[in-house]
């Protein structure tokens, strides 16, 4: 579990960081808290396996919320499906980039994936922990999960 | 002065030409292309005087796109903005020929003096 919190506290890292760029895209502080992450929401997600750690990271939030952050992130006055995905794929990336530069000292084999964004529901084994992270915002709650599989 | 921009987000890509123009390039040309693959093809098209390209790209990434410019001969000033950027790609992008890498998220006092740094002027 220390890895586990190791990482989401690198996380908030990602989303501070991108606060202070040209990416101005949450309005709120970011916060750990303890509860399940709401998995029925669609999002970002990305993959990341390493020597010490192996784990799939989200950005997910409702669908109108993204698309509000999508607005925020492009600049654009209005965005489609498509941007929509894009863009969110992109922060997710971004925030997982941040995160995963700030643990690479820990587990210097940590390579990232490609992101993919999913519309249904994240289907997961039970065997998983769970760390969630909330960013309250104008355009709605933000989430960003980490699952990691539980020592066998 | 003709720009190639490579990165598989569209978003990203309009971003990176708002930062270019904002930098001082705002009477550039920007070519755009969506993985490393049409990035190659519009390079030998285009001869840009700047490559700006991400990391991580479908069908051919970033790195493979410069290696595959570097052994064509061409050395058009080639760099890197990425969500990536641990010490490791660092040092394999300089080793392979990038002039810079620029870590995301960038502010665009990061993006102006990389380049001058480098000596891309406007």
């Amino acid at each position: 579990m220390s890895d586990l919190l190791d990482w989401s506290m690198s996380v908030v890292e990602g989303v501070q960081a991108l606060e202070e760029g040209i990416f101005k895209v949450f309005d709120g502080v970011p916060r750990m808290i303890d509860e399940k992450a709401p998995l029925n929401l669609p999002g970002a997600w990305v993959s990341l396996i390493g020597g010490r750690l192996a784990l799939q990271f989200g950005l997910i939030a409702e669908y109108a919320t993204l698309e509000q952050l999508a607005l925020r992130f492009t600049g654009f006055d209005l965005v489609n499906e498509i941007d929509v995905t894009d863009a969110i794929t992109e922060v997710a990336n971004i925030v997982g980039g941040v995160a995963k530069r700030s643990m690479i000292s820990h587990d210097p084999l940590l390579t990232s994936g490609l992101p993919i964004f999913l519309f249904g529901r994240l289907v997961v084994p039970s065997q998983v922990d769970q760390a969630l992270i909330e960013v309250p915002s104008s355009a709605g709650n933000v989430y960003f999960a980490t699952l990691v599989q539980k020592d066998a | 002065m003709r720009i190639l921009i490579a990165d598989d987000s569209r978003a990203m890509r309009m971003i990176v030409v708002r930062q270019l123009r904002q930098a001082g390039f705002e009477d550039a040309e920007f070519i755009e292309a969506a993985d490393g693959a049409e990035a190659l093809a519009k390079a030998r098209e285009h001869s840009p005087n700047l490559i700006v390209s991400d990391w991580n790209m479908p069908e051919v990434n970033g790195l493979e796109f410069l290696r595959q410019l570097r052994a064509s001969g061409d050395d058009t000033v080639f760099g890197f903005v990425t969500s990536e950027g641990t010490p490791d790609m660092i040092q394999l992008a300089r080793s392979n020929g990038a002039s810079f890498l620029i870590a995301k998220p960038f502010t665009p006092e990061t993006f102006r003096d990389t380049l001058n740094a480098v000596g891309v002027e406007l």
